[in-house]
């Protein structure tokens, strides 16, 4: 299933809700969200409704992260299954994004870094 | 058919059945008229009834050359004699019920055989039902043997089935039988049957023993038409002891030669008091003893002969997965839907403990996808199901599928090319506790120079965002091996079913 990214801004924390796989197909959708880096303190991914993430969707969000970093944003991940918490483990995708329980504590975690 | 008898004149009472063979019949539909029973002068037992009833006017219906039905009319009301015009009325009136009738009737037998269809496709499935839920689940572990059981029930469910008890002392009993007959009441019997043979292993040990005790609570309780061919055997140590119930010969293979075994038995529930032979045979290492239903020896192949004892012996001499080959053997063979029951038991001896994990294994699915973009998602859900399907702990499943889905895409890709005319070929097997999964491109396979990916390198730039797919698959699955096989790459991920 194609992804589809559902976006809104708080307080200068960009909320994207990753609803879909993230396979080679997301790359497009995942660009036009970088694009909204601008003038962002923070990036919350919410994998709540992803079903698949494939190893071209792990690249996908090393491109995001280097955008993130570039636009001086913090990249944080919430509603991985432990599943999914595993493969960004031994990727260590975990050390280049903050990942956490829950949507709360994910917008905490970047919010207010660089006002 | 039917009449319908008016009541004009106070005419009352039941309708009044006109048979075929009643002379009134024939010459109602020859004249396809309204007959006035005055003027009628018949040797008619119909005609008498109607005269009783009142009746002094009969309308027939028809269609197609048959009589449908009757309307009956008794005197006009006036009293008067029905005029012309009345019966050109009542003939109008019949010529355009008739048809009607017709296709009421022609409606109402189809509604009978729609739920009469029905009603047969529901005893099949209670058949299946009952027959799959007494067949065991898990074979129990008996060491230093490998025990394999492959059943398919053909469309219209016959009455096999086997069991595998453990004993107390760690004998373990093995049983294999046929009821005659199909559908519900050979599923009935069979469940009857499987539970006097457990009641039977309780009280003897002796595989003869135990067909005896089974065959005489049997033989009280199923109809006399019916009876059952049982195998039975005792498995302790090297040795098997068994006993037969008119049950097709098992075939010993030890030592490259295939050979039946016999031991004399009438079949279960036949006769009260019937006793059985009991053989002892020694299984060397590597050994098999297989033993195969009439489903297999009786299916008919394409000039109408029949498979044969003579052929399963052949196929299983040699094979390392004995049911698979004769499956498949049979499968090729031969024509059109499966008459009966197909059921294989295979006991192997094992060479060493050592061997015992990769002899016995049993290819659960295979398919092939084009090499496009998007086909790992398939995969991923196909290989997830089978895995869980045979035991697999879903976590583990979860990262099988996971590095399916990476090996399949990175096969489609670098093995070939996106080429949607070259195939990935995937074949999952299973044996016992490691499900593993081979898939197939026709590249090189993976170079020796494969970049160990690094976060920090590629968030800095240093290296690419991809190359994650086969570092994923190395730290997702417990083995993972490259091979060429006849010119293509085979890479081959293992994983157990639990985590140890």
């Amino acid at each position: 299933m194609s992804l589809t990214v559902n976006t809104e801004v708080a307080e200068k924390v960009l909320l994207a809700h990753l609803d879909g796989d993230l396979d080679r197909a997301a790359d497009e959708p995942l660009a036009e969200l970088e694009a909204q880096f601008g003038d962002t303190s923070g990036v919350v991914l919410d994998f709540t409704d992803t079903g698949f993430i494939a190893s071209s969707g792990l690249a996908l969000l090393v491109r995001l992260v280097r955008s993130a970093s570039a636009a001086g944003a913090t990249v944080a991940a919430t509603g991985l299954d432990e599943h999914y918490r595993h493969v960004f483990e031994i990727t260590r995708l975990d050390s280049v994004m903050i990942v956490t329980e829950d949507k709360e504590a994910a917008v905490a975690a970047v919010s207010g870094g660089n006002q | 058919m039917q009449t319908m008898t008016t009541d004009p004149g106070g005419i009352k009472g039941p309708a009044i059945p006109i048979p075929a063979h009643d002379p009134f019949s024939p010459l109602l539909v020859s004249r396809a008229a309204p007959v006035e029973l005055a003027g009628l002068h018949l040797d008619s037992p119909a005609v008498q009834a109607l005269r009783e009833a009142g009746v002094v006017l009969v309308v027939p219906l028809v269609a197609d050359g048959r009589l449908l039905g009757t309307i009956n009319l008794g005197p006009r009301r006036s009293e008067q004699e029905y005029t012309t015009d009345d019966r050109n009325l009542l003939s109008t009136l019949a010529s355009q019920l008739a048809p009607a009738v017709r296709l009421a009737a022609l409606a109402r037998r189809q509604e009978e055989q729609a739920a009469e269809r029905e009603r047969i496709d529901q005893e099949l499935r209670v058949a299946r039902v009952i027959q799959q839920t007494l067949l065991p689940r898990n074979l129990p572990d008996l060491v230093g043997w490998e025990i394999d059981a492959f059943y398919r029930p053909a469309r219209e469910v016959g009455g096999d089935f086997y069991d595998v008890i453990s004993l107390e002392d760690g004998r373990v009993v093995v049983v294999e039988g046929d009821v005659t007959d199909k559908g519900v009441p050979a599923a009935l019997v069979m469940a009857t049957c499987r539970a006097a043979l457990r009641a039977a292993t309780l009280r003897a040990e002796d595989p003869g023993e135990i067909l005896r005790l089974t065959n005489d609570a049997l033989h009280e309780d199923i109809p006399p038409t019916m009876f059952v061919t049982c195998f039975c055997a005792v498995v302790d140590g090297g040795t098997v002891r068994f006993a037969n119930a008119g049950h097709p010969l098992p075939i010993l293979v030890a030592n490259d030669v295939s050979e039946p075994v016999r031991a004399t038995g009438m079949p279960l529930g036949m006769l009260p008091g019937s006793t059985y032979e009991v053989v002892e045979i020694s299984v060397p290492p590597g050994g098999v003893l297989v033993i195969a239903s009439d489903g297999v020896a009786e299916a008919h192949g394409a000039d109408g002969s029949m498979y044969g004892f003579q052929r399963v012996a052949d196929v299983v001499r040699g094979s390392l997965d004995p049911a698979g080959a004769v499956v498949d053997d049979v499968d090729d063979f031969a024509v059109g839907a499966q008459e009966d029951d197909i059921t294989i038991v295979v006991l192997r001896r094992s060479n060493s403990a050592a061997d015992s994990a990769s002899s016995f294994r049993s290819t659960l699915l295979e398919f092939q996808l084009p090499s496009v973009d998007g086909i790992e998602r398939d995969a991923m859900d196909r290989v997830m199901e089978v895995a869980t399907n045979v035991g697999m702990e879903a976590s583990r499943a979860k990262k099988l599928g996971t590095a399916v889905a990476e090996a399949v895409m990175n096969a489609a890709e670098h093995g070939n090319g996106f080429d949607p005319e070259r195939p990935v070929d995937v074949v999952v097997s299973d044996d016992g506790s490691v499900v593993e999964v081979n898939v197939t491109d026709d590249g090189p396979g993976a170079s020796g120079s494969v970049e160990t990916p690094d976060i920090d390198a590629k968030i800095a730039g240093d290296q690419g965002p991809r190359g994650w797919g086969r570092f994923l698959i190395d730290q997702l699955v417990d083995e993972l091996e490259d091979q060429v096989v006849d010119g293509r790459h085979v890479l081959t991920m293992r994983m157990r079913k639990e985590d140890t």
